[in-house]
């Protein structure tokens, strides 16, 4: 950044902070974030957007922003983390890696890096790091076959790490999102001959206790998982933020010239910008259509869990971001733009997404 | 047909390429040399048969029709499927699909103009095949004329009640 633009920047950035003296709403919060975005300043972003969050609890645009800005965070560290390792490999920074890629969301890279790890030293550790990735990659994914894979990875590090509850726990996690309460138990068991007395570990003992009769074998529980794509305990709209924090994103995504309609749909409820009556109906049943379809599709061709469809045709372009919190979709005259799908994914919450134009 | 699919699928990123018919019946496929790489180093995964994947997709394809159809926007020709493990990308010619499966982490858009290259050639391909078969045909079905040159030679066993054309067991 040169002298000049860095001084103009700073005194954007000062009369961005005069406006939210005066008036501190989430939009001028929103405003200065995007000035320290423009410096680059990390810190100074995640400093605005937490106060901001304080005030404004729930704020999908300033949530956006501080995600991002993490995000970019444990990229930059990723990266010295990898020249690092290039120069002195240790468990250390290795074990960093994992952690901070398992973090980003980037689960398969996790786990090949700890097969990467496993390869040059062995041992219980990376093991570990590789049931890890592998059980994220099932709670991503709900595929049976990566929850079997995670739990037979972890048995491998209990054997090898037999003091430590870590590998345990991340069986007691797959078994108790499939449901399989008597492995649940098992489980718990030997969590508490290696940490008795453990107040956490014993209430859930005695809540895997109460669940065990009637519980399904570990294979069945994750076929079902596999099935239905949906966990035990998961309630059926879980999460996302609320509908009164939405809509100024629709109006602001609908204000683009190209934009015929956004549609944000969740449970029986139907949020349109842009059109109007039995259009507005049919089109949001329809955007639920393709969304749940191909939720289930997805789970069927066995590629994951869906995060965003895009169909193209005479009539435009049309984008639905499938995530837990809902369908958001934007009907456009023309190609879609980067920021659109950026909005939809802020929209529906949808935590995992891979690299390419939606990061 | 499969050296444009080979050469497709032999880009960074692409898993594989295939042409599909609507009704899920793979047509040619080819599977990229990353996908077979990635296979291996992680081989507990389990690989979905092209055939499987090709069927599931043209039944995607359907749903998405289905749903869209009310709507009465026409057909749409390009459908982009993101999730957490692939994305899939397809093309829509005349009663096919191109399928190609990608990395996660590549950009679909990357693809875009190698699709559009790709469905030309295919269609002019599929075209340049239907005039020559229309020619055969032509050559097949030509009137014989008042003195046939050959005579037909019988093969196979004569059946005692006379001969029997093939849709006699239909009927």
């Amino acid at each position: 950044m040169t002298f000049f633009s860095n001084l103009t920047s700073k005194k954007r950035i000062r009369a961005a902070l005069r406006r939210l003296s005066q008036d501190p709403t989430a939009e001028n919060y929103v405003a200065v974030a995007r000035e320290h975005v423009v410096v680059g300043n990390l810190q100074d972003i995640l400093r605005v957007c937490s106060e901001g969050l304080s005030l404004h609890p729930g704020n999908a645009e300033l949530m956006r922003i501080a995600e991002r800005t993490r995000q970019l965070q444990l990229d930059s560290r990723i990266r010295t983390l990898r020249q690092d390792l290039t120069l002195s490999p240790r468990p250390a920074l290795w074990r960093e890696l994992c952690d901070v890629l398992l973090e980003c969301g980037r689960t398969q890279h996790a786990e090949e890096t700890a097969q990467q790890w496993w390869e040059q030293a062995g041992g219980g550790e990376p093991t570990y790091y590789r049931s890890r990735g592998r059980c994220a990659q099932f709670f991503q994914g709900r595929r049976a076959s990566d929850g079997k894979v995670a739990w037979d990875l972890a048995l491998e590090a209990v054997r090898e790490m037999p003091g430590d509850t870590r590998p345990l726990e991340v069986q007691y996690e797959i078994a108790k999102a499939c449901g399989a309460w008597a492995d649940a138990r098992k489980v718990l068991a030997r969590i508490l001959e290696i940490a008795p007395g453990h107040p956490q570990h014993e209430q859930r003992f005695r809540d895997a206790s109460r669940r065990v009769h009637g519980s399904k074998s570990l294979r069945a529980a994750l076929a079902e998982v596999e099935a239905t794509g949906r966990f035990v305990d998961t309630p059926e709209n879980a999460g996302g933020p609320s509908n009164v924090a939405i809509r100024p994103l629709l109006k602001r995504m609908g204000t683009d010239v190209d934009v015929k309609a956004v549609i944000f749909q969740r449970g029986g409820t139907a949020l349109v910008q842009g059109l109007h009556g039995a259009t507005a109906d049919r089109t949001a049943r329809a955007v639920r259509e393709v969304g749940a379809g191909t939720r289930s599709s997805a789970r069927r061709m066995g590629i994951g869990r869906a995060i965003e469809v895009t169909v193209e045709g005479s009539f435009g372009s049309l984008a639905i971001a499938v995530g837990n919190g809902g369908t958001a979709a934007c009907w456009s005259r023309t190609y879609m733009k980067l920021e659109h799908y950026e909005a939809l994914h802020s929209i529906v919450g949808a935590g995992a997404q891979p690299g390419g134009s939606v990061a | 047909m499969i050296h444009i699919l080979q050469y497709l699928a032999q880009y960074e990123g692409i898993e594989s390429a295939s042409v599909v018919s609507y009704d899920g019946v793979l047509v040619a496929s080819a599977v990229g040399t990353q996908a077979g790489v990635q296979q291996a180093a992680l081989s507990d995964r389990e690989a979905q048969p092209i055939q499987t994947l090709a069927a599931l997709a043209s039944g995607w394809l359907g749903e998405v029709n289905r749903a869209v159809g009310p709507l009465s926007w026409g057909m749409p020709y390009r459908y982009v499927l993101r999730s957490t493990q692939a994305t899939l990308v397809t093309h829509v010619f005349t009663d096919s699909f191109l399928l190609l499966v990608l990395d996660p982490d590549v950009d679909p858009e990357e693809t875009r103009s190698l699709m559009d290259e790709a469905v030309g050639q295919i269609v002019a391909h599929i075209q340049a095949g239907n005039d020559a078969g229309s020619g055969m045909e032509q050559a097949a079905y030509a009137p014989q004329g008042a003195y046939p040159t050959q005579s037909t030679t019988n093969v196979g066993l004569s059946m005692p009640g006379g001969p029997l054309s093939e849709s006699a067991g239909d009927s």
